[in-house]
């Protein structure tokens, strides 16, 4: 049986959350809590397995929640469960310890898989999430790269090229035209100066974009 | 070139004399020489006539004796055939070696005949008859004859010296006994000379003997026909013909034979031939050159000579003749020269010249003269100069100008006025010289024209323009004083303090306004220097500004603060330099608005736009917040609980299941809208989790929604939050949200670095640029309001912008800076 702790300070939020886990023979919800010290306190002083953290909170936020947690009891992975959909939420959660991101849209279908992966030691990261941790591991090395010069959406681009995904489906991902994405794709042979799309995985692989 | 050809014809005269006398010296030698000659030759043709008559009588006598001989008497009385042929013969032989003749021949009384001393030749005439010879037929007669003849058989021409042989009857001749002597030589024995010719013709002209043996049996006239019968009867010269020597004979005493040589011809009658006629011919050419050659070789040399001197004399005198015309030529050419050079000078020289008699009439004018008084020159020469003067100037000249310019000789800058053909009047100044004759008597003048027609009316022109100006500058003068007055009023009312200082800060003038600043009047102020007047440190803004503006020798706008009693005003001051007239700065005027009023309402403003701005971002973050954290949160419970009906629904109820999924649908639209409606107003990722990641997402964001590629680099920073934050975010929204509206770029790069005290946040394009003076007022105001928001947190903004070449803008904001009101 999977313990689990639920910290949000919307309680008609946790009342949904516990349906969900309650429909499951495996997953409990052993303790729920409205704010992040209360969330500390329980990490600190129950058994638990995992840890389903809002970030937005009074009191201690999410974030700060998962850094001292990560610290404090660093045996409970934290799943970050949030209605923050940007990128930079996920980047900066993973970032703080969180060993897994997800948007409450996205709970009814994927809090039990997510609760289960992260129990079981793993990671779980929606498919953006986990490019926009690669975008920002990539812009975030140190000294001077070629990537310096691309921008965001090319980083993205180069990053599904990387991965074998066909112009029509990085078209569709991102809401452009299939032309558009030729053109990036041109402008990133140009600036990196690379003859072919087997060129631009290796240098995707390379700055460590996609993970083998 | 008169006096050479003076000097070749005198050459030629003397020539001719010296040749006419030497011609009339030489005829008169060859005169006397040819009478000498004549006289000559006249003694040799006689001489001549008598050999050949001595000659031809010669042999008379022996034709006598041989007629006398007993032999041939005795012969010629028997019968001829039966006489002693040899006896006869003997006596012949005898006289012809004796007499050596060319034959002696005896005939009968029948002309034939009988013996012959050449009997035995191959020419033998014995038996042949010649009674037909007239020296046979006069022998018969009785008397002896002489007959010349050309042999009938030997075709020798002969001398027949014929005479009767009688028998016993004394009245008839029985026979003519003959001795014949060929005068083949006869010629050589005349010893004819060189340049002579000897000639003997018989009565019809027919040529007998000549020394000019191309002459013997030709005739010296032309033969009649009667006479050619004759001739050729008689049989005397053979058979004939007898063709003409050649001669000529048209002039009397000379003649010319068939190649023109003229000769000298004598005559004389051969005594005892009647009819007969010596002719002798002398070569005149040579008969010349006999005269002239002793002349020549005497006096040649000495004529020569002579020729030589002459000619080399006359050379001579003609070469230095020659010189002296060439010589004289030079000098008349450069004179001619020089009067062509005067002349042109005269003429064509661009002045007005003319000269007169001492009657005043024109002698000459120039070109220009009459170019300039339009009047032809041969309708002006000889008038009187006055004519052509205006009545007054005619006065003037002749009444004392022309008498005392006779008198003096020289007249300087007259003032007279011309009337031209045209009829306009034109001023001239007159100076004149005179010439004189050796006597000193003044033969005519030279004249200079000067027009100042133009220079009159200039002048005219120019006292107008002066009393022009002169009135024009009393109205300047008053206009300057009321302006003046004026400028004095505004100085003195404005409320603006106005001040001239020099370049040393001391005052030259300050207006009464700054008189009640000061405390002084405007009069105590001058001299002074803001030392002076002021606190120390009031003076020394003052002065460093003075400063400044002598040296950028600009006009500059600065604020001043000036102490007074009710505290610190400030004062909005324009300075600039007053420049001399070399340029250079000479004074410092300033014109100082106190703008304390102003400063202070702007201030307020400036706080109330910041108390708005920052209020407005705090309701925006709450209601933001609101938005996302509580009605997004309820909807998410709503659609966690509409997600976990639909699952319940299924394969219950698939009506329900499809309402729930519809319902789920609608949820998550109103969700997406809560969370565009909420992060428009102000992003969460702002204030959860700084400024570089809501840089970060909002650049993401727009590449999301343009074309346009974009970059950001951002130096490590710490999560920086607060107005900063708000301001630096704000600013970057408004300038990308421009560029993607206008720019046309194709590539932004946005730049975050920091420096220990500011933040500096770059942004630049690659779009089209524009000109940042010609901003429309909507789009300047997007700037104002960046700008704005800049110096509420205490930075500055700068954007540089070229057409065509992107722009980029440049925000510093300091990284302390404490304003209220602004939401954490």
């Amino acid at each position: 049986m999977i313990r689990v702790l639920i910290a949000d300070d919307h309680s008609i939020v946790r009342d949904g959350l516990r349906r969900i886990i309650e429909d499951t023979d495996d997953i409990q919800v052993v303790a729920e809590a409205d704010d992040g010290r209360a969330a500390m306190e329980i990490m600190k002083t129950r058994p638990l397995d995992v840890a389903v953290v809002d970030i937005s909170m009074p009191g201690m936020d999410g974030l700060e929640l998962i850094g001292q947690a990560a610290v404090q009891s660093p045996h409970i992975p934290v799943l970050v469960l949030t209605m923050h959909e940007e990128e930079q939420y996920i980047v900066r959660a993973i970032n703080s310890g969180a060993r897994g991101y997800l948007t409450k849209r996205s709970a009814p279908e994927q809090l039990v898989k997510a609760i289960r992966k992260v129990h079981e030691g793993g990671r779980f990261l929606t498919e953006q999430a986990a490019e926009a941790l690669a975008v920002r591991m990539a812009g975030g090395r140190k000294g001077k790269s070629h990537l310096d010069d691309l921008s965001n959406r090319e980083i993205q681009v180069l990053r599904r090229l990387a991965m074998g995904q066909t112009n029509r489906e990085i078209a569709t991902a991102y809401h452009i035209s299939v032309k558009t994405v030729d053109t990036y794709r041109l402008r990133l042979l140009k600036k990196l100066n690379l003859r072919n799309n087997a060129e631009l995985s290796r240098f995707a692989i390379q700055n460590g974009l996609v993970e083998l | 070139m008169r006096v050479r050809v003076i000097l070749v014809v005198l050459a030629l005269f003397t020539f001719l004399s010296s040749a006419i006398g030497g011609y009339l010296y030489f005829n008169a030698l060859k005169a006397s020489s040819l009478q000498t000659l004549e006289r000559q030759a006249l003694f040799r043709a006689e001489n001549i006539s008598d050999q050949l008559n001595s000659y031809m009588g010669g042999e008379l006598k022996s034709a006598a004796v041989l007629a006398g001989l007993q032999p041939i008497r005795s012969a010629l009385e028997r019968d001829a055939r039966t006489a002693s042929m040899g006896e006869i013969n003997l006596v012949l032989d005898t006289f012809r070696s004796g007499l050596n003749v060319g034959v002696c021949y005896v005939m009968d009384a029948e002309g034939t005949t009988l013996a012959s001393s050449n009997r035995h030749d191959p020419d033998s005439f014995v038996g042949e008859n010649f009674s037909f010879r007239p020296y046979f037929v006069q022998a018969m007669t009785g008397s002896s004859a002489t007959y010349m003849a050309l042999g009938k058989t030997s075709g020798v021409r002969g001398l027949y010296h014929s005479h009767p042989v009688y028998g016993p009857s004394p009245d008839r001749p029985i026979g003519v006994a003959v001795i014949k002597s060929a005068i083949g030589d006869l010629e050589s024995e005349l010893h004819a000379g060189p340049n002579e010719i000897i000639t003997l013709a018989d009565p019809h002209g027919v040529i007998f003997l000549s020394t000019r043996k191309d002459w013997i049996l030709k005739t010296l006239r032309p033969l009649l026909p009667d006479e050619i019968d004759e001739l050729a009867r008689s049989m005397q010269f053979g058979s004939g013909p007898w063709p003409e020597a050649g001669l000529d004979f048209s002039l009397e005493g000379s003649a010319r034979d068939a190649d023109g040589v003229p000769y000298l011809v004598f005559q004389k009658p051969l005594i005892g031939f009647t009819g007969w006629t010596i002719y002798y011919f002398r070569n005149q050419q040579a008969l010349l050159s006999t005269i002239l050659a002793p002349l020549s070789r005497t006096h040649g040399t000495v004529i020569v000579i002579l020729c030589l001197l002459v000619g080399s004399t006359v050379f001579i005198l003609y070469r230095k003749a020659s010189q002296d015309i060439v010589r004289r030529r030079e000098a008349e050419a450069a004179l001619r020269e020089s009067e062509e050079r005067y002349r042109r000078l005269y003429h064509h020289t661009p002045a007005i010249l003319h000269s007169i008699d001492p009657d005043g009439r024109l002698l000459s004018v120039s070109d220009y003269w009459t170019g300039v008084l339009g009047h032809e020159r041969n309708e002006v020469l000889g008038r009187k100069v006055t004519e052509f003067m205006t009545p007054e100037s005619r006065r003037m000249a002749e009444e004392y100008v022309i008498p005392e310019f006779m008198r003096s000789g020289f007249c300087r800058d007259i003032s007279y006025q011309f009337i031209k053909k045209n009829g306009e009047v034109m001023d001239v100044l007159l100076s004149a010289i005179a010439e004189r004759d050796a006597a000193g008597t003044i033969v005519r003048s030279l004249a200079v024209l000067v027009d100042v027609t133009e220079l009159k009316k200039t002048e005219e022109k120019l006292k107008a323009a002066r009393d022009a100006l002169r009135s024009y500058s009393q109205e300047l003068e008053s206009a300057v004083r009321q302006r003046s007055g004026e400028i004095s009023s505004i100085l003195q009312h404005t409320p603006a303090v106005v001040y001239i200082k020099d370049l040393d800060g001391r005052y030259i003038m300050a207006n009464s306004r700054f008189g009640e600043i000061s405390g002084l009047s405007p009069d105590e102020m001058r001299g002074k220097t803001d030392f002076d007047i002021f606190p120390l440190g009031t003076a020394d803004q003052f002065r460093t500004n003075d400063l400044t503006v002598a040296k950028v020798k600009e006009s500059r706008q600065m604020e001043e603060t000036i102490p007074q009693t009710d505290g610190n005003h400030i004062y909005l001051s324009v300075k600039f330099p007053l420049l001399d007239s070399d340029g250079e700065v000479s004074r410092i005027c300033g014109i100082s608005t106190d703008i304390t009023l102003i400063k202070k309402a702007q201030e307020q403003l400036r706080r109330l736009s910041g108390h708005i701005l920052s209020d407005q971002e705090a309701e925006r973050a709450n209601i933001a917040r609101e938005l996302h954290d509580e009605l997004g949160q309820v909807l998410t419970a709503l659609r966690l609980d509409a997600v976990w009906l639909r699952n319940r629904l299924t394969n219950l109820d698939m009506k329900a299941y499809h309402r729930a999924s519809a319902m789920c649908d609608l949820v998550d639209q109103t969700i997406d809208n809560v969370r565009q409606i909420a992060v428009r107003l102000r992003p969460g990722v702002l204030d959860d989790l700084g400024l570089v990641d809501a840089l970060e997402w909002m650049i993401a964001d727009f590449e999301s929604r343009t074309d346009v590629s974009f970059t950001f680099h951002h130096d490590d920073l710490p999560e920086i939050q607060g107005p900063l934050a708000t301001c630096a975010y704000r600013i970057a929204q408004e300038a990308l949200t421009n560029v993607a509206r206008h720019a046309q770029a194709s590539r932004v790069n946005v730049t975050l670095t920091h420096t220990e005290n500011a933040l500096r946040l770059t942004l630049s394009d690659d779009g089209q640029g524009f000109e940042p003076d010609g901003l429309a007022d909507a789009q300047g105001l997007g700037l104002a309001g960046m700008r704005e928001r800049a110096i509420l947190v205490g930075g500055s903004l700068k954007l540089y912008s070229t057409p065509g070449e992107g722009t980029v803008i440049e925000c510093v904001l300091p990284l302390s800076h404490p304003l209220k009101g602004e939401p954490a």
